[in-house]
């Protein structure tokens, strides 16, 4: 009897998911088996014929997909920080008993999460035109010469890094204060006792007990670094000259302007790759920090 | 019973994923002739695009066909109809300034319509099987436009007929003047663009990039022009930000701090409508060593596949009919490619006069510029792999201290053999 009715949720278990498993295949899983494939080959869109790995000794050696990987790393390095200590720091404000107006400012704060990325991006571009732009205007104001942000390299990757944490640091604050409302009372009233200021309660108790949702958060935002498009696409295109042109940037020229399609699936494989030893490690040490 | 739910829920999921997966191909289920809709792809901005959008509405108002016009930006275009190509699903018809391969065999024979309705076929794109598989819609060409405030608050001359036309080296001098005179923060801006620079480069004396002994190549002139323009790129004469970084060269001009702008035909219209704070005119581009400037224009083809081939022919026909070809090209400002079409544009003295100075540029240009535009026309559509825009970015990357002038020439001209060469 038993065996029977296990039998039975096997089938209706498998009846709710078939609608998944068929559309992950059809859209994800197959798409994925295409493009290593087309990684092998010399596809424009057209034709393909089998090439074997001159895809990828090609692109060892070519200098435009260091740059293009570099500043990715960088860009990842220097905006994952900031954007964990701003949503961290905008939650534990929105969670503090003595905030005021913790209405508005939720709303105010998690706005630019509703904005598309790509409009994002072009607000940026008007505030920061070089030229003609508001903050330039405003710097002439007060005397100050007008920065060069979108001709100087570094500049401009400073208005994308401003850009990312305007529009990215909502998400985590959610997912943060959520974590930090979870945290058990009892644990700051313990450390009222033991007379912990705020700092210290802060260091031992908050820190510690937001390490997996930290965890999280780390993980999702490399990820959406790494693969950060829209926004760079509308705010300096790459530019200036190809200082600021990120991996998927960079394969969306090989790939679309350039057509070489081939190539530019060799690029998604490689990047591909180092998302998922990323996430493999990012993984393991959070096992090992569990125990 | 229980495994005839079972069954049944997996059919409905498959099913749904079937329909979701499709449901952009429903259009060829429905046959009546009252529902016949065309899908009219068309680039170009509200008053370029919207002149055939304007077109397409007299046309449903007459007839009742309906037409659906679906605004795509140039850069999306390609892309686009080659994805819709791809999937069996092309639109009927489409404006457009850019091609894919894949399009080729898609493409209907437009012939009828260039013979009938003395359509300029020296641009017309034919196949190897002389086939027409594009006919031009509307001819534009590279030029300079001032503001003219600016120029008459410095004192400064400007050519008025052809007779005393500028070299660079008088016209940048006649900026500087502007620059120093009045409050203007640039003296020019460029579009970022491979169009509006070669154009430049040709005045120089450039015979573009073309192909020797199966290799791309240029003439030292091509690298005498770049000097020049990156001289320009000074932060006082041109904003480097323009073609360094992709800033709005139409909106700086159109603010008034700059004195003048290397654009086209296709701005004339706009202008007309939106600059109200100071008077523009379009002015005899400089020379170095030739007159030049640079065509370009956009083609309307028709997709064989689309399931409404016929009344697509018969919305063409009617388009390229003398009286309704007028129409649109006085709405969109086109220099017009039917025999014997005479286009008011309504612009006014400044309007008329401009749209007479481009006539002549183009009377009096290289033959350079036409003879390289066929080329590259043809080739986007018989060239499986694509340079892109090969030179404008390697400029770029020049421009910003990435790589030389030689690399750059070098650069271009290589990605333009590997693309193009058999």
């Amino acid at each position: 009897m038993t065996t029977r009715r296990k039998d039975k949720n096997h089938k209706w278990a498998l009846a709710f998911v078939i609608v998944n498993m068929v559309l992950f295949t059809l859209f994800f899983a197959w798409p994925g088996v295409l493009g290593v494939y087309y990684s092998f080959t010399d596809y424009t869109g057209i034709s393909a014929n089998f090439i074997g790995l001159e895809n990828y000794v090609n692109l060892f050696q070519d200098k435009s997909f260091y740059k293009a990987m570099g500043r990715t790393f960088l860009y990842t390095v220097l905006s994952v920080p900031l954007l964990y200590v701003f949503s961290l720091l905008i939650s534990v404000l929105l969670v503090n008993k003595y905030t005021k107006g913790k209405g508005i400012a939720k709303i105010i704060f998690f706005f630019p999460w509703l904005i598309s990325p790509l409009v994002a991006g072009v607000i940026f571009r008007w505030m920061f035109g070089e030229s003609f732009g508001f903050i330039n205007y405003a710097l002439g104001l007060i005397g100050i010469d007008p920065i060069s942000w979108s001709s100087d390299g570094n500049m401009a990757l400073m208005v994308v890094l401003f850009a990312t944490i305007w529009g990215g640091t909502a998400f985590n604050m959610l997912i943060m204060m959520s974590a930090l409302m979870n945290i058990p009372k009892s644990y700051y009233e313990a450390a009222d006792i033991d007379g912990a200021n705020g700092w210290q309660k802060f260091l031992n108790i908050t820190l510690p007990s937001l390490k997996p949702t930290t965890f999280m958060v780390i993980l999702l935002s490399v990820i959406h670094s790494m693969k950060e498009f829209a926004m760079v696409q509308s705010l300096t295109n790459g530019g200036p000259g190809t200082d600021n042109t990120f991996l998927v940037q960079y394969i969306y020229q090989t790939g679309f302007d350039q057509r070489n399609i081939g190539y530019a699936s060799a690029v998604s494989m490689v990047l591909f790759v180092i998302l998922l030893l990323f996430a493999l490690i990012n993984m393991k040490v959070e096992e090992r920090s569990k125990i | 019973m229980k495994k005839l739910k079972i069954s049944l829920l997996l059919l409905l999921s498959l099913m749904l994923v079937v329909v979701t997966a499709c449901s952009n191909s429903d259009k060829t289920a429905k046959d009546g002739k009252k529902d016949v809709k065309l899908q009219f792809f068309v680039s170009g901005d509200n008053v370029e695009g919207g002149a055939l959008a304007a077109m397409a509405k007299k046309y449903t108002d007459e007839t009742g066909v309906e037409i659906e016009v679906v605004d795509v930006p140039y850069s999306d275009m390609a892309t686009r109809i080659t994805n819709m190509v791809q999937a069996g699903n092309p639109p009927a018809l489409a404006r457009t300034s850019g091609f894919n391969p894949v399009w080729k065999d898609s493409l209907g024979d437009l012939d009828s319509t260039l013979k009938d309705k003395s359509v300029r076929e020296d641009l017309a794109i034919k196949d190897e099987e002389g086939k027409v598989k594009a006919i031009p819609i509307d001819l534009t060409a590279v030029g300079l436009f001032i503001n003219k405030d600016l120029f008459d608050k410095a004192g400064v001359e400007y050519p008025q007929t052809e007779d005393d036309i500028w070299t660079w080296d008088e016209f940048v001098a006649a900026l500087e003047t502007v620059l120093d005179k009045t409050d203007a923060r640039y003296g020019l801006v460029m579009d970022q663009s491979d169009h509006r620079l070669s154009t430049m480069l040709y005045q120089f004396g450039s015979k573009g990039f073309y192909e020797e002994n199966g290799k791309y190549t240029t003439n030292p002139e091509t690298k005498k022009g770049l000097e020049y323009f990156f001289k320009l790129n000074d932060n006082k004469i041109m904003p480097k930000a323009v073609w360094s970084a992709g800033e709005d060269p139409s909106s700086m001009f159109k603010s008034g701090q700059v004195a003048a702008y290397y654009s086209g035909v296709w701005q004339i219209k706009d202008f007309e409508k939106n600059i109200k704070n100071f008077e523009w005119a379009s002015v005899y581009m400089p020379y170095e060593k030739v007159r030049a400037t640079n065509l370009g224009g956009n083609y309307i083809v028709k997709f064989e596949g689309s399931g409404v081939e016929e009344e697509a022919q018969k919305f063409i026909d009617w388009l390229y009919t003398k009286e309704n070809y007028q129409e649109a090209a006085s709405l969109g400002g086109y220099l017009p490619v039917v025999e014997g079409a005479e286009v008011d544009y309504g612009v006014g003295e400044a309007g008329t006069k401009a749209y007479e100075i481009y006539q002549n540029e183009m009377a009096s240009s290289d033959p350079i510029a036409a003879k390289l535009k066929a080329e590259r026309d043809v080739l986007q559509l018989t060239s499986e792999k694509t340079p892109g825009s090969a030179i404008k970015d390697n400029i770029v990357k020049a421009l910003n201290g990435e790589q030389s002038i030689d690399d750059a020439i070098k650069n271009s001209a290589e990605a333009l053999t590997k693309a193009y060469s058999k």
